[in-house]
């Protein structure tokens, strides 16, 4: 069985939200935004799956613009509505954590550092030397861990909703466990940071955005007014923008470089 | 039942308030006048200090020599220097039209000047101010709720942040120096609605109710109190606030005096007409309903001289009048903080300050316990009334 902290096991909060997940991942690729913003010109859709550490990780790829990998559930079939969102201005490459062993199998301990190795190096059998690497909730200790192991491949990393690792030896009311060597190895990322929360937020505790800012030097908290755990839902068009800004401008996203002339 | 003093700064001269309507022409104003003015005010603050006052208050409010606060923080901060005991209350800043990390910066060193006694009540603002900034009239109440979400996250986060918001967007915030009152002072939000009592109770935010008639008072009170519920708490009796206008005589007839002459003139009426002619009209010198004119709810079709309810005296008569006043309207609303005014544009500064001075020494000893050992704001109040 995997050892404590793994999550290869363990559901997304998407999966354990239920009716809520199956209307998500029954979004169109193409949102009613996406046609606001011209999205004939994205690519299709298309899947494939890529090797690693003697592994097969799906790898669905949409849209196109600056490349993003986006760490999906295990089991993913379509991509999910954080996905679909950011396909619409990016070129994702959705890679999709290893499924879980089906119980009683025989299954090796894996650990969410291992998948996190195994998916960094998926993204380089998918093509890309460096990239821009998003996860949300569930995902986000795997993408932590990818940022370390990873170092210079990911050139920024972008948690959304993020849950664990967990502030000050608290445990999540969600059930996400201590990861003890995580927590000390946060300083260890180099990428510029972005960490999105929602002020509504009720599962991942305020804490959370403290520990992030203390613990990784390079990142920045970014509170999504009026949402909750489901930003990319309940605030798409904020995900989108800041998104855009942070990818294309990285730290000096801080710096407002928009006009504010009426009549230049 | 405590007492807050609503330290106007009117400008003493009838002059401006004879121009009929809104916004006032600067050119009307005369700055000895204006010096004159502001030393009033402030003497009349340290008075309400000293006479046991729980509050001194102001609010802000544009272009007009009927509130000359318009930047309410300025004249808190100059409050917070010749008031030494009682709490400096903002209520309120706009934050509808405002920068809200500003207004949190601000707060904070009002905080810090004040030596933690500040209270703050976040408020919309009335339909003809949100031409003084261009403010889009529609979107208020929802940039009052963002901007309240973000001035006390702004107030409480323990390290920096950004804010991407429906109105507002920051990449930087981190307010220095912190409020002295952990974790935030006193928050109330203007409720003047269903929807915005609604709002507060969500948020954990007391409710500050303005001008209207006893019954919808205790109605949206009680409305508000049942949104508390909901959401798991229960607010105090200090975490109800009403604003009125008040006159105290020596007796009935001095008193009815003072009744008959408090809203001589144009003032208040003015204050609602001219450009704010573009917004929802004056309402009916008494709301029949729960709404705003913001909302476009209690207007009037016979445009008179009272505008929001504002000419409504709420509180008037001898002392012992004002004490059963004071004891029957929390009774039925529950309110334990009642902000007066003691400025009717019709009495004369000694008028007034003598009704002040009458409120001080001989209502404010008797009020204090009104409500006090009333858990959910609602007691027997004939023993106080006495």
């Amino acid at each position: 069985m995997p050892r404590t902290g793994s999550k290869t096991l363990r559901p997304s909060r998407t999966e354990r939200a239920g009716a809520h997940e199956s209307a998500m991942k029954k979004l169109p690729r193409k949102s009613p935004h996406a046609s606001k913003k011209g999205a004939g010109a994205s690519k299709g859709l298309s899947e494939r799956s890529v090797q690693a550490d003697g592994r097969t990780i799906r790898c669905i790829e949409s849209g196109q613009g600056n490349s993003l990998v986006v760490i999906e559930g295990p089991g993913e079939t379509v991509l999910s509505a954080l996905a679909s969102l950011l396909a619409q201005e990016f070129h994702v490459i959705a890679l999709a954590l290893p499924a879980p062993s089906p119980p009683g199998a025989s299954a090796e301990s894996v650990s969410t550092r291992e998948i996190a190795r195994t998916l960094d190096r998926a993204a380089a059998a998918a093509g890309l030397e460096r990239y821009v690497l998003v996860a949300g909730s569930a995902n986000a200790p795997t993408a932590l861990w990818q940022a370390i192991e990873g170092n210079e491949r990911v050139e920024a990393l972008v948690l959304i909703a993020p849950e664990g690792p967990v502030a000050d030896g608290r445990t999540a009311a969600n059930g996400i466990e201590q990861d003890r060597d995580l927590e000390r190895r946060l300083e260890e990322i180099k990428a510029p940071t972005l960490v999105l929360l929602g002020t509504n937020e009720e599962t991942v505790p305020r804490e959370m955005a403290r520990a992030y800012a203390q613990r990784i030097p390079t990142a920045y908290v970014l509170l999504v007014y009026d949402a909750g755990d489901a930003i990319e839902t309940e605030r798409p068009e904020a995900l989108l923008g800041a998104l855009r800004d942070f990818v294309e401008r990285r730290e000096k996203f801080v710096v407002n470089s928009a006009s504010t002339a009426i009549n230049p | 039942m405590k007492a807050s003093f609503f330290c106007t700064n009117t400008y003493l001269s009838a002059e401006p308030f004879r121009y009929p309507g809104w916004p006032t022409p600067p050119g009307l104003y005369r700055p000895e006048i204006g010096l004159k003015s502001v030393d009033v005010a402030l003497e009349q603050a340290k008075l309400a200090d000293e006479l046991g006052f729980d509050w001194v208050s102001c609010s802000e409010h544009h272009y007009t020599p009927l509130l000359q606060t318009p930047n309410a923080m300025v004249f808190a901060g100059a409050l917070s220097q010749v008031v030494k005991r009682a709490k400096i209350a903002v209520l309120g800043p706009l934050v509808s039209m405002n920068n809200p990390v500003r207004i949190a910066e601000e707060l904070a060193m009002l905080d810090q000047l004040s030596h933690g006694r500040l209270v703050v009540l976040f408020l919309r603002g009335t339909p003809n101010e949100f031409l003084a900034y261009g403010t889009n009239p529609d979107e208020t109440r929802a940039r009052t709720q963002e901007a309240s979400v973000l001035i006390t996250r702004a107030l409480t986060e323990p390290e920096p942040f950004g804010w991407e918001g429906r109105f507002f967007r920051f990449r930087t915030v981190s307010v220095w120096p912190g409020p002295i009152q952990q974790p935030h002072p006193p928050m109330f939000y203007s409720g003047n609605s269903f929807e915005s009592a609604t709002f507060a109770a969500r948020h954990h935010l007391a409710l500050g109710v303005s001008f209207y008639p006893v019954n919808l008072v205790a109605q949206i009170m009680d409305y508000y109190k049942q949104e508390c519920a909901k959401h798991g708490w229960e607010p105090t009796a200090d975490q109800l606030l009403y604003r009125a206008f008040i006159a105290v005589g020596e007796d009935d007839r001095e008193a009815e005096i003072l009744r008959a002459k408090y809203f001589a003139g144009d003032g208040v009426p003015n204050f609602f007409k001219g450009r704010g002619a573009a917004v929802p009209p004056p309402s009916a010198p008494v709301p029949t309903t729960i709404g705003t004119d913001a909302d476009g709810k209690n207007t009037a079709t016979d445009k008179g001289p009272r505008g929001f309810g504002l000419g409504e005296l709420r509180f008037c008569g001898n002392p012992d009048t004002v004490v059963k006043q004071f004891a029957d309207f929390h009774t039925a609303t529950g309110a334990g903080v009642i902000d007066i005014s003691f400025g009717g544009a019709g009495l004369t500064m000694e008028e007034t300050m003598k009704s002040i001075r009458l409120f001080g020494t001989e209502v404010i000893p008797r009020i204090g316990r009104i409500g006090a050992h009333a858990a959910n704001g609602k007691q027997d109040v004939a023993a106080v009334a006495d």
